[in-house]
């Protein structure tokens, strides 16, 4: 296995681990043994969100451990690992493609912040997600560069 | 005077700022310190001119976690500081809501109580003489960690950035 092949699936069970960890409510539910986890999981995600109660987004029912917009920026991130691992050809994040996310989602934190709208999950959630899927790649081209091709 | 790393001290000292604004600091860990991590790369460039395909996934990392760092140790000594002149901060404020965040939590009773306790002493210490050592720490680790993990993204990120701006631009 290629060294770059390598980063792309440890990418991808790292993300898988990361969204198991956002649905530590969802796995408790179906496993009441992994309650024990929970410390752990509030910890963690702790650190990365503010995990404010109203923000949090709603799945089947059951609070996700990061608020909307986070849980979008992970998912997105999870997406585009998943794609880069399936799809041979390079692809190439288009800094234009970068601003316009940030400005969708900055738009959207401060259109919520000054009282324009109230705060809305789906919008939260997408913004983030579009973001997350686009700045992965260059989180990833800055892996494989610090990992594959250091010299 | 050297300059090698003013740029992480600059960008660090201006998120450590940032970082204890009310309504900014809730974007700081996310928004902030890579913005910053990026910044203090941004800077690099134009204060040492250096080369922007110079600028290496490693050296972005270094740049970011050193203004994560830097970014911490000011957030911690500002928030330290605004504690002891007002003898509140926004934990302060948060406690008051514990008992409903911990109810929804699957802990055991005298766990809880627990944490009441030691959360009622940290609010009796700053509200007396406005400093806790409990809070100093947990804000410390608390800012160390989640600062150092988002400047060093932030930075590998930025340092991409940059290149693919060099790139658009050359």
């Amino acid at each position: 296995m290629k060294n770059d092949q390598k980063v792309k699936t440890t990418l991808v069970v790292f993300g898988i681990f990361w969204l198991l960890i956002i649905l530590t409510n969802h796995i408790v539910h179906i496993i009441p043994e992994a309650v024990k986890l929970f410390p752990f999981s509030y910890l963690l995600t702790s650190t990365v969100c503010h995990m404010e109660t109203e923000k949090l987004l709603f799945i089947a029912d059951l609070p996700t451990m990061t608020c909307a917009r986070c849980t979008g920026i992970y998912f997105g991130a999870f997406i585009t690992s998943i794609s880069i691992l399936f799809i041979s050809k390079t692809i190439v994040a288009k800094f234009r493609l970068l601003i316009f996310t940030s400005i969708f989602m900055l738009a959207d934190v401060l259109a919520c912040n000054l009282g324009i709208y109230k705060y809305s999950h789906p919008i939260a959630f997408t913004t983030g997600l579009f973001f997350g899927s686009v700045i992965f790649l260059y989180f990833y081209d800055g892996l494989i560069e610090l990992i594959v091709n250091k010299n | 005077m050297k300059t090698k790393y003013l740029p992480v001290i600059v960008s660090g000292f201006g998120a450590g700022v940032i970082a204890i604004v009310p309504f900014l600091n809730s974007m700081a860990c996310c928004l902030v310190i890579p913005a910053a991590a990026y910044l203090s790369l941004f800077l690099d460039v134009k204060l040492n001119h250096t080369p922007p395909f110079m600028i290496s996934a490693g050296k972005g990392a270094l740049f970011g976690l050193l203004t994560g760092l830097i970014a911490a140790l000011f957030a911690t000594g500002f928030d330290i500081f605004v504690t002891l002149i007002t003898r509140s901060n926004e934990l302060m404020q948060a406690i008051g809501q514990l008992p409903n965040i911990l109810s929804g939590l699957p802990l055991d009773v005298k766990i809880k109580e627990e944490i009441m306790t030691v959360f009622e002493s940290l609010r009796k210490d700053i509200m007396d003489d406005g400093f806790s050592a409990l809070y100093t720490v947990l804000i410390f680790m608390n800012n160390l960690i989640s600062f150092t993990i988002f400047g060093l993204v932030g930075g590998l990120i930025g340092s991409q950035i940059i290149k693919s701006q060099n790139k658009r631009a050359g």
